[in-house]
């Protein structure tokens, strides 16, 4: 038995002839899913204001509990109000510019795909800055003011420091850990972009 | 506004009616579970429906389509496949790749269809948007407008694509 190449152009045929089963969405079925699309932005806008809210709240009540390290521990935790609002207006705007307009899709697939990494990219890269930083300061100073509050309460200021100093680093820490691994992705997105634009140079 | 012109419902229904079967190609060569392919026709669909609502002619329409929908299908692969990425491979390595049912007894019963399945479920996107759209029977030319690579470009991996299924593809004749 011998094998014989198989034309190309069969092959096409043999693609074109795939039996498909018909989908068929009426026009009422795509304005259901448009109007269930519009309701998932509105109801992920409620989940931030109502978090944002909830935070905000809870921090105004913290700064009204009699830590003795007054006036540094209101300011703290307005500091932290503060950062939080920031960054629920940071997201908002960044899931925003993330939702497509309806023709955004018809550009050429390798600058749409581009276009797409990009974005990632730097909404990865910059995440410290919008995302991590803006809390920072407000939580250094809730540490201290805590610190402080504690010393003062049970008279050892040096076993307060040690224990929130930790409680402080660790959560450091954690944003640290958070930057890094957005950066790490960001570099991936890069090398995406990189194979991308040589893919499009390479003839 | 012209009132001769088409509106996002009829462009989609035309477009529905006349490129269905591509699209529901489309969807089979990039999701392999059942029901999330119709799931995913579906999202293709809506797209298509949605991107009408900006649509002015520039593009011929089955240009448009074809971004569309390609652009919807690259999307999917990169959330369903996010992390898994070092799995695919392009043309240029494609060639040095063994074909998994070659030298097999069966070799005659083996659906060709599913092996050109997987052969371009292994392929990295923009590839693997170029086979499809050469199966789908679009000049160079189209391709190029349709991916934004140059028409030299498109040829050249024209010629690979032709390339690689002579070689993995073979019918047997006593």
């Amino acid at each position: 038995m011998t094998q014989n190449p198989l034309p190309p152009n069969d092959i096409r045929s043999l693609w074109q002839s795939i039996p498909i089963d018909p989908v068929t969405v009426s026009i009422d079925e795509m304005r259901v899913r448009a109007k269930a699309f519009e309701k998932k932005i509105r109801r992920r806008n409620f989940i931030e204001y109502a978090a944002s809210v909830f935070v905000t709240v809870a921090f105004a009540w913290y700064a009204t509990l009699p830590i003795g390290a007054w006036p540094l521990w209101p300011i703290a935790n307005i500091m932290i109000i503060a950062g939080i609002l920031v960054v629920v207006v940071n997201l908002h705007r960044k899931t925003r510019a993330a939702t497509p307009p309806s023709g955004a899709s018809a550009e050429a697939l390798v600058d749409f795909q581009r276009a797409e990494f990009v974005r990632q990219r730097d909404a990865l890269k910059t995440t410290w800055r919008w995302y991590i930083f803006p809390i920072i300061p407000g939580l250094v100073l809730w540490f201290i003011a805590m610190g402080l509050g504690f010393a003062s309460a049970a008279g050892d200021l040096g076993r307060a420091f040690i224990v929130l100093g930790g409680a402080g680093l660790a959560a450091l820490l954690v944003f640290a850990a958070i930057v890094l691994l957005n950066l790490l992705g960001a570099a991936h997105l890069q090398r995406q972009i990189d194979a991308l634009d040589s893919y499009k140079d390479n003839t | 506004m012209d009132a001769q012109r088409p509106t996002q419902d009829e462009f989609y229904t035309r477009a529905a009616a006349e490129f269905g079967p591509a699209l529901g190609r489309l969807a089979r060569a990039n999701e392999r579970n059942a029901d999330r392919q119709r799931d995913f026709l579906q999202d293709i669909h809506f797209a298509i429906w949605r991107s009408f609502e900006a649509f002015e002619g520039r593009a011929s329409l089955r240009t448009w389509i074809y971004r569309v929908a390609h652009n919807t299908a690259a999307t999917h692969i990169q959330k369903e496949r996010r992390g898994r990425t070092s799995q695919w491979i392009d043309l240029e390595h494609a060639a040095e790749t063994p074909d998994p049912t070659n030298g097999a007894e069966h070799y005659v019963e083996i659906d060709l269809l599913s092996r050109l399945m997987t052969f371009i479920q292994t392929l990295k996107p923009p590839d693997r948007q170029v086979v499809l759209l050469y199966l789908d029977d679009l000049d160079a030319e189209e391709i190029a407008e349709i991916t934004g690579l140059s028409a030299g470009a498109v040829a050249t991996r024209i010629h690979r694509i032709k390339a690689l299924l002579t070689q993995r593809f073979r019918t047997s004749s006593p």
